[in-house]
């Protein structure tokens, strides 16, 4: 078996098949469980997110709502709306802003009042306290019941409370103020916080809920991605060519926002490990069911790969081969059937070729018995050739002797005897030797070649008219009569047909011979002898081929009455046939058919 | 003529006794030696002490050798070797004209039953072989 076979058999093909299909199978269940996994780890991923950024929007809030509270307490305080509302006792109103300050060190604290009396303007450590006629500056001390924008100045981010003390109606002449905190968001102590909040490798950022001023609590920084509209979280890749995931939140009662954000890779990590852990497990399963169905493959191709070489071994005359497949599977049963069968085949073979052994002795004794009986009547025919005609000869030498010798002596009876004994001797040496010419006509041999019937015609009939010109015959051949036959036996039977046609127009007034084919159109073509000589009783046309059959007396027209016979043996042995058209005083027709040349 | 010897190979005595009428009836008259089968063919051509036939008419059924038989083993003789043999038999057969020639045989002539032309051939054979036709050392 060559490879290109081995490939192409079942055995190979099946098992890869299955191995293809398992394969498929296995990778698109691993990647499937794969994209699975992942598309579930990022909604989980973006729910962590999202609730990152919600509890620290809502702790953001609680800050700032605390620290803007602080700053109303301050601008409650007794010492300082007197201060504001007199600009008496300011030592009593720093005080309070200082304590207030020490509480949160990075805060700033200032108060601008404006009433009248003179100008006062103490500073102290992170606080200004002042006082003047003067109307306050309205862009410094926007009156901002809650926590103002993030501002950046000198790389430090900080927004400012701003809470006004105003003075009520009655209180006309007093002054009004505003209480300003300033809380830096740079350097933040919070950052600890909230890195254990919402764990380590996570981006926090603050920033403007316009999105002007961002900071991630220790410098001011770029701002994130936006989230695009509909979606929870955006995730994108920085300029490291990590993948993020991150979402912005609102910070409620603030202008602010909080910007969470989470690096990809941690949270997708176990849809990696998993397609990880499942490829070789999908290998091995793949391969276990190739080798499996390789097994089964080879059970059901080994039988059938015997099958092949069995059917192959009984093509070439083997009929001993059996199949081991057994059982009740299909598989099982066709191997019983294909013993049953090889059984049979082998078996009607054997019967066959016996028969044939049989029938091939039996033709060969029935040739050998046939080749005898041929060699026999070679040698009675040449017994007949020879030994038979030498005492006819000598009955007719001796009768003309004694006409010579002692014809005076005999009266003209005797003589007349004597004719008719020389007449007689002379009849049966030409139907010896006309018995002879059928017989050779029988077991000659077949040479079929191409041969011209107009020349064969033609010279027999010029030779008839050589021979006997005394006679005045108007005769005709058609040319171009090309056959397919035995050119010495045709000639044979086209003499006899032609001598016959001349022999009965012997007693015609004009006689007419015509040698040619008719042209019916036949798919085999038939020739034809014409005469318009003394023609047949058409009653009897059959007998006219029969040996020693004749139709007229021999003292009219003589013959041995073999011609015609001898004619239809040559014909029959050409596949044609020979028949006779006629009546009495208006000629013979004698047509043939020649099979050989329709597939010569 | 009269000299030269025709030999007759020949058993059937009527045969025999109506080429004798034949040949005399034409006139032939020369010595005739008659041989009644092969073996005493062969023993009278091959004994030098014998003359040699100026005809020798063989026939070819005869007992003990047949006529072919006799041609062959004479044409392997240098003495015989261009004797003038002709076949004069009943037979027609094909193959005894092909292997008669095939032999060396000068003529095969079938004889008649009809004794007027039986007569006629062997007048005609006489004539040719024993007037006309040239032997070489003749």
């Amino acid at each position: 078996m060559t490879l290109a076979s081995r490939a192409s058999s079942l055995r190979w093909r099946l098992p890869a098949l299955i191995l293809a299909l398992l394969a498929s199978i296995g990778g698109a269940f691993a990647w499937t469980a794969y994209r699975e996994m992942r598309h579930a780890l990022r909604l989980a991923a973006d729910d962590r997110v999202h609730n990152a950024a919600s509890q620290l929007a809502d702790l953001l809030a609680q800050s700032a709502t605390a620290r803007v509270a602080e700053t109303r307490r301050l601008a409650a305080d007794v010492a300082v709306r007197h201060f504001v509302a007199t600009g008496e006792n300011p030592d009593a109103a720093l005080l309070a802003l200082r304590t207030a300050q020490q509480r949160s060190p990075q805060a700033k604290i200032s108060l601008r009042a404006q009433g009248s009396g003179a100008a006062t303007r103490v500073t102290g450590d992170h606080v200004v306290l002042e006082r003047s006629p003067e109307p306050v500056d309205a862009s410094k001390t926007a009156p901002v019941e809650s926590a103002g924008p993030l501002q950046v100045a000198d790389g430090r981010v900080f927004y400012q409370t701003t809470v006004a003390i105003a003075r009520s109606a009655d209180e006309a002449d007093r002054g009004s103020g505003f209480l300003t905190t300033e809380r830096s968001l740079t350097a933040s102590s919070g950052v600890g916080l909230i890195e254990r909040l919402i764990g380590s490798g996570a981006v926090l950022k603050l920033g403007n809920a316009a999105g002007d001023v961002w900071t991630d609590l220790v410098k001011p920084v770029g701002g994130p991605p936006a989230v695009p509209p509909g979606a929870r979280t955006v995730s994108f890749v920085d300029a490291a060519n990590a993948r993020h995931l991150g979402t912005a939140m609102p910070i409620a009662g603030t202008p602010w926002q909080v910007w969470v954000q989470f690096t990809e890779a941690p949270l997708m990590q176990p849809a990696a490990t998993l397609l990880r852990r499942m490829l070789p497990w999908t290998v091995a399963l793949v391969l276990l069911g190739g080798l499996a169905v390789r097994l089964v493959s080879a059970r059901i191709t080994t039988p059938l790969q015997q099958m092949a070489d069995a059917a192959d071994a009984m093509a070439a005359g083997d009929y001993s081969r059996r199949i081991s497949a057994r059982g009740s599977t299909e598989i099982g049963r066709l191997g019983t059937a294909f013993n049953i069968m090889a059984t049979r085949v082998g078996e009607s073979h054997e019967a066959l070729e016996t028969r044939v052994r049989t029938r091939t002795e039996e033709l060969s004794q029935s040739r050998d018995a046939l080749a005898a009986s041929n060699r026999e009547l070679e040698a009675f025919s040449y017994s007949v050739s020879h030994d038979l005609r030498a005492p006819l000869r000598g009955v007719d030498g001796f009768s003309q002797a004694l006409l010579e010798d002692c014809g005076d002596r005999l009266g003209p009876e005797g003589h007349d005897h004597l004719h008719r004994i020389r007449g007689a001797a002379q009849h049966m040496g030409r139907l010896i030797d006309d018995l002879l010419k059928l017989a050779r006509v029988t077991r000659a041999d077949l040479h079929l070649e191409p041969v011209d019937l107009t020349a064969m015609a033609e010279s027999t009939l010029t030779g008839l008219a050589l021979a006997h010109q005394e006679r005045v015959v108007d005769w005709s051949v058609q040319p171009g009569l090309q056959a397919t036959g035995d050119s010495r036996l045709l000639q044979i039977a086209v003499t006899n047909l032609l001598e016959n046609a001349w022999k009965f127009t012997g007693n015609s007034d004009h006689a007419r011979i015509e040698f040619g084919r008719h042209d019916d159109g036949g798919a085999v073509p038939e020739y034809f002898v014409k005469d318009n000589g003394a023609g047949f009783d058409s009653t009897y046309a059959s007998k006219l081929f029969g040996a020693f059959q004749r139709l007229h007396h021999v003292r009219d027209f003589p013959g041995t009455g073999i011609g015609l016979a001898t004619v239809q043996r040559i014909v029959r042995r050409h596949g044609g046939e020979v028949r006779a058209d006629g009546a009495p005083g208006l000629g013979a027709t004698f047509s043939f058919t020649l099979r050989t040349e329709a597939h010569a | 003529m009269t000299d030269s010897l025709i030999a007759l190979v020949e058993d059937n005595e009527d045969d025999e006794a109506l080429t004798i009428r034949a040949l005399k009836k034409h006139g032939i008259s020369n010595r005739i030696v008659i041989l009644r089968d092969g073996v005493e063919a062969l023993a009278f051509f091959l004994d030098v002490k014998q003359p040699l036939p100026q005809l020798v008419l063989l026939d070819l059924n005869l007992p003990r050798l047949n006529g072919l038989e006799v041609l062959q083993r004479l044409r392997a003789e240098p003495r015989t070797r261009l004797l003038p043999i002709v076949i004069l038999t009943s037979s027609n057969e094909e193959r005894d004209l092909v292997e008669g020639y095939r032999l060396g045989a000068n003529s095969y002539v079938r004889k008649p039953v009809d004794f007027v032309q039986f007569s006629e051939a062997v007048r005609q054979l006489g004539l040719y072989w024993l007037v006309l036709n040239q032997v070489p050392g003749a």
